[in-house]
């Protein structure tokens, strides 16, 4: 964006005056004189007029271009984050990618954390097993205490044992629970910076829209379809977005048709 | 089937990749190893010892799919079977993985059934060709 901003300075100081966007009695005036030039085939002044009213709409270009990239900087500046994304927050352009970056980091750091939690649950639950386990030899011993009645006690004491392991292993898990719940809160966060930056780019679209209106003939509507090259990967398909994506199902199917 | 089969699993997003291997490690497969890309997994495979390749499509360096095409035209791995679990659901891309010689394709994001249900039907095949 500094590229752009820098290259109109340099051609609006060039010509030392403010071009403005040419108006319609304007163009008529000056077609008029270009007719009138190739009619009286003076060959000299149709190509000097040509050359002016061409420049003339070259220069119209540019203001629209200064006026809208100072638009865009204002907007983009309009923008306000909160403190926690201060931090990494600038105001230009180049920062939504810094925004974006922490994004990926955030989900991948919160995936791990989550994956981490998975890991350390299967242990408890392998433990958990294991105190089934204590529970069934117990149980195996119980006809001894018939024939020792001392031996109740020492039952008495494997059961607090594990009674003691299991509630340790109950509390564990309720933690790493909470730990995964806890470890979703990057949504918010992720999902604010994301609208953010979807805000900037409607932004952006809104003043090459308008850029586009006052240049060209008209605007195109832009196209819905991906205009991807071949070769291009067209990335996951996103619910509401026409990509033509295929589903398990469909995949499923297109390989059964090929003979898979 | 045997439990012991060594898999490689290639994506470049390290939690794709543990995600994998927990599911694999559920459905009894402990024998596993991972590479970022293509070009990481190449000298893995080419080193030998694999049986089984889990690979994402989009990565840097060397994507899923050309790593498909190099299995395929090297002598000692083109046996290889390649299950092929991506973001990518584009039509010409399935039939494209399929020309390049996949055995399975599975879309993201997936099931812990569907990754089943895939290798089910890849193992099957090789037994009843075995």
């Amino acid at each position: 964006m500094a590229a752009v901003v820098v290259n109109i300075g340099a051609r609006s100081s060039e010509r030392d005056v403010a071009p403005s966007i040419p108006d319609r009695a304007e163009y008529v005036n000056r077609l008029r004189e270009i007719l009138s030039a190739l009619e009286a085939d003076d060959q000299g002044l149709f190509e000097s007029r040509l050359n002016q009213l061409m420049r003339l709409r070259e220069d119209g270009l540019f203001v629209n271009l200064a006026k809208l990239t100072r638009e865009l900087h204002q907007a983009v500046k309009d923008l306000n984050f909160d403190d926690r994304l201060q931090q990494l927050a600038g105001s230009e352009i180049p920062d939504a990618c810094v925004r974006l970056d922490y994004v990926v980091k955030m989900g991948e750091d919160a995936a791990h954390k989550t994956l981490d939690v998975c890991d350390d649950s299967r242990a408890l639950i392998d433990r958990l097993n294991g105190c089934v386990g204590s529970l069934d030899e117990i149980r195996d011993k119980l006809p001894t205490v018939a024939q020792l009645p001392i031996k109740g006690l020492t039952l008495a004491n494997d059961i607090d044992r594990v009674e003691q392991s299991m509630r340790e292993i109950g509390s564990a898990l309720r933690n790493n629970f909470s730990t995964i719940a806890q470890a979703q809160e990057y949504q918010d966060l992720s999902g604010q910076v994301i609208r953010r930056v979807i805000a900037l780019v409607h932004n952006i679209e809104g003043a090459l829209i308008k850029l586009l209106k006052a240049t060209s003939e008209g605007v195109r509507s832009p196209s819905t379809t991906s205009a991807g090259t071949p070769g291009d990967l067209a990335g996951p398909t996103v619910p509401g977005l026409a990509s033509g994506g295929q589903s398990q199902q469909d995949a499923d199917a297109l390989l059964a048709e090929l003979g898979f | 089937m045997d439990k012991n089969l060594r898999i490689l699993i290639v994506d470049d997003f390290s939690t794709m990749r543990r995600i994998v291997k927990n599911l694999l490690g559920d459905l009894g497969f402990t024998n596993t190893a991972e590479a970022d890309d293509g070009k990481t997994a190449w000298p893995m495979l080419q080193a030998g010892g694999f049986d089984f390749v889990v690979t994402d499509w989009n990565m840097p360096g060397m994507s899923g799919i050309d790593l498909l095409k190099a299995i395929r035209s090297d002598d000692k791995l083109k046996a290889l079977p390649v299950l092929m679990v991506t973001a990518e659901a584009q039509r010409d891309q399935i039939i494209e993985a399929a020309k390049a010689g996949v055995n399975g394709y599975i879309i993201k994001p997936f099931t812990a059934v569907t990754l089943k249900e895939k290798l089910d039907k890849i193992f099957q095949r090789f037994e009843a060709a075995a």
